[in-house]
């Protein structure tokens, strides 16, 4: 196993540029998972790894050595694609064996390869069927399968499970992060699922438009986001973002105003310091933070409840009716009901403070 | 109970509606079928009564060398009319396949021309071409010093059968090539990206991954050019008119020869028939042989 550096890899479409200078440190071993919204780069710069793609301008290094040029084959990686790609005209063991007969391996090795692969996946009772017979869950067992054969230094998984019913995709989800432990390989997965991003990760790289918004451990990327859109695309239900005003600041603390909210004034923890008076911020707040026993509070009208069984989910709006949608975590059944007045309490410790641009105060 | 609609009342009564389609197709294609075989068991010259005589003419057709000389010709016409076509056209399919979207439109397009028009034109248009004194192709070989070779294409007993059949080619290559081009289409991108990370080359990818999977489109291509080839007519009557010497006779221009010209419509009819049973036949095979390479679950 080993690992893979992007050295201000870019990717340009013509006149387009897709991937806009992304510098990443792989280490061996580890589950690196590139998650964003559609059309963010993230398959894009998955295909550049894999030398399905040309990389425009950069360095890409697997192992050590310099990648950019040498054929996909031969970069020591194996993809597992979404559709799975796998050959519908060949059996298991001739779709997981495909790779191993054109790298000139003896027939009897190949055999004993693909039997391997097929025990680790519990395969064999599947190897002489065709792709069209299996189920898709077992479709996407072969598809690692065919990568695990060839003993790649490095996985690339294209949104494996986004073509999987919900159960089967938690199902396999876990199946994964088995796979990763038995086999320590290096990973690097692609998803627009955060979900999957915070289970599965070892570090998760956040992708716009061509960039890297964040590189950082799940929890890490949770607790503390550098910007708005990675506040907003880290945690499910994502975070709330409310209107807010310096009020002024003391003592390690900027007092923020939030005038939807009868311009009360909740007391934030930074580190900062010159922050003006009257300067605009967005104030943001997990709807999981919001807690009875939190000193700060706002004044919502409940507009609509969801009963998930465990939690219940108050979507809510200011009294005075202007702010978006505030969505409140509660533990409890009984939150409120639909037009009912709450105060919703939280620790102001929790809450997090972005500037103008978006960009994380500190 | 009531009806939702007419259509759901009883076939007698809705016979009605499909009538108008039935009496035509009983009135040119059913009934022609039934009189050809009918007219294959009779000795008739198109004037006359014809005269009842059984399977007599099938049992002349298989004494009769003239007959099997035109199954040959017509078993050699295949490789132009279905091997090389379908040859070519998966080939410069691929080729296409890879090529910018303006390049590929505009080639296959070009490639295409041949099929929009009429073979017996093309069939007037090529007698030009070979023509012996004047033609293009003798004197474009004259040019070149190659006099020697510059033969009566239409007239030479060895040659003549692969001209009108290289003709035969030029006008299917570029319709097998669009067929392949649209079963191309079909496959999963990925499953290249998969035999490229996989290690195969273009060439590999072709043979192992493409050309199993085109399985469909080759049966559909073989099916068609295996039905023309054997109705062919056309191009050859407008070429050679089955000449030199019976060098081009296939089954349609024999069954021509004796009915229209030696007015023996039973004989003619028994070619027909046997032409019929032919393609049934070799349509069969081949929905037999040439198979989905994805059937088969276990």
């Amino acid at each position: 196993m080993s690992g893979l550096q992007l050295k201000d890899i870019t990717k340009s479409f013509g006149t387009v540029n897709v991937i806009k200078g992304v510098d990443l440190d792989v280490k061996s071993g580890e589950f690196v998972v590139f998650v964003g919204p559609s059309g963010c780069g993230k398959s894009t710069l998955l295909r550049m790894i894999a030398g399905l793609e040309d990389i425009t301008s950069g360095s890409l290094e697997i192992g050590g050595e310099r990648m950019n040029d040498v054929d996909p084959s031969k970069r020591g990686i194996a993809m597992v694609f979404q559709s799975y790609a796998l050959y519908p005209h060949m059996t298991v063991r001739e779709n997981m064996g495909f790779a191993l007969r054109f790298a000139g391996v003896p027939k009897p090795e190949i055999e004993k390869q693909v039997l391997d692969a097929a025990r680790i996946l519990e395969l064999e009772p599947l190897l002489d069927r065709k792709p069209k017979a299996l189920s898709g869950g077992q479709r996407q067992r072969v598809a690692i399968g065919r990568a695990i054969v060839r003993h790649p230094k490095v996985f690339l998984f294209d949104e494996p499970l986004s073509n999987l019913d919900a159960e089967l995709r938690v199902h396999m989800r876990i199946e994964l992060a088995k796979l990763h432990r038995k086999l320590g390989a290096t990973v690097i997965y692609v998803t627009h699922d955060q979900v999957e991003a915070m289970t599965l990760a070892d570090k998760i790289v956040v992708l716009r438009g061509g960039i890297v918004e964040q590189v950082g451990a799940p929890l890490d990327l949770y607790d503390n986001p550098a910007n708005l859109f990675v506040a907003g695309f880290i945690g499910s239900p994502k975070m709330n973002f409310l209107k807010g005003v310096i009020a002024g600041t003391e003592a390690g603390k900027a007092l923020v105003r939030l005038p939807d909210f009868g311009d009360v004034t909740v007391p934030v923890s930074v580190k900062a310091t010159g922050l003006a008076t009257g300067t605009p911020v967005t104030f943001g707040i997990r709807p999981e933070h919001f807690d009875e026993a939190g000193s700060a509070s706002i004044a919502v009208v409940v507009d609509i409840l969801e009963h998930l069984g465990g939690e219940t989910l108050v979507y809510a709006r200011a009294v005075s009716g202007n702010s978006d949608l505030v969505t409140i975590s509660a533990s409890h059944r009984e939150a409120g009901k639909s037009g009912e007045t709450l105060t919703a309490r939280f620790s102001p410790d929790k809450a997090l403070l972005f500037d103008a641009e978006g960009k994380r105060i500190y | 109970m009531k009806l939702r609609s007419k259509l759901d009342a009883p076939v007698h009564k809705n016979l009605i509606y499909i009538l108008p389609g039935l009496i035509l197709y009983a009135a040119f294609v059913f009934g022609p079928i039934v009189s050809a075989v009918g007219i294959s068991l009779t000795d008739w010259n198109g004037l006359g009564l014809p005269t009842w005589v059984g399977l007599q003419n099938y049992a002349g057709l298989f004494s009769d060398e003239r007959f099997y000389l035109s199954l040959k010709n017509n078993a050699e016409l295949m490789v132009f009319y279905c091997v090389l076509p379908l040859g070519l056209g998966i080939g410069l399919a691929a080729i296409l396949w890879n090529m910018k979207p303006r390049e590929q439109l505009m080639l296959r397009t070009m490639l295409f021309l041949p099929y929009i028009m009429p073979t017996a034109v093309l069939g007037i248009i090529w007698a030009w071409l070979y023509n012996p004194a004047f033609g293009p192709i003798n004197q474009g070989l004259r040019l070149l010093g190659l006099g020697s070779l510059a033969l009566p294409w239409l007239g030479d007993f060895t040659f003549v059968l692969p001209a009108v059949g290289l003709v035969a080619t030029w006008y299917f290559f570029g319709f097998c090539m669009v067929i392949f081009m649209s079963g191309m289409q079909r496959l999963d991108p990925n499953l290249f990206d998969a035999a490229r990370v996989d290690g195969a080359t273009g060439l590999q990818t072709f043979r192992t991954v493409t050309l199993p999977l085109l399985l469909p489109e080759i049966r559909v291509v073989l099916l068609l050019t295996v039905i023309a080839s054997i109705k062919s007519f056309d191009l050859i009557f407008t070429m050679t008119r089955g000449g030199p010497a019976n060098a081009t006779l296939v089954p349609n221009i024999y069954m021509y020869q004796l009915g229209f010209q030696l007015n023996r419509f039973g004989y003619a009819a028994a070619v027909a028939i046997i032409g019929a049973i032919l393609i049934f036949t070799v349509n069969y095979a081949i929905h037999r042989l040439v198979r989905p390479a994805d059937e088969g679950a276990n």
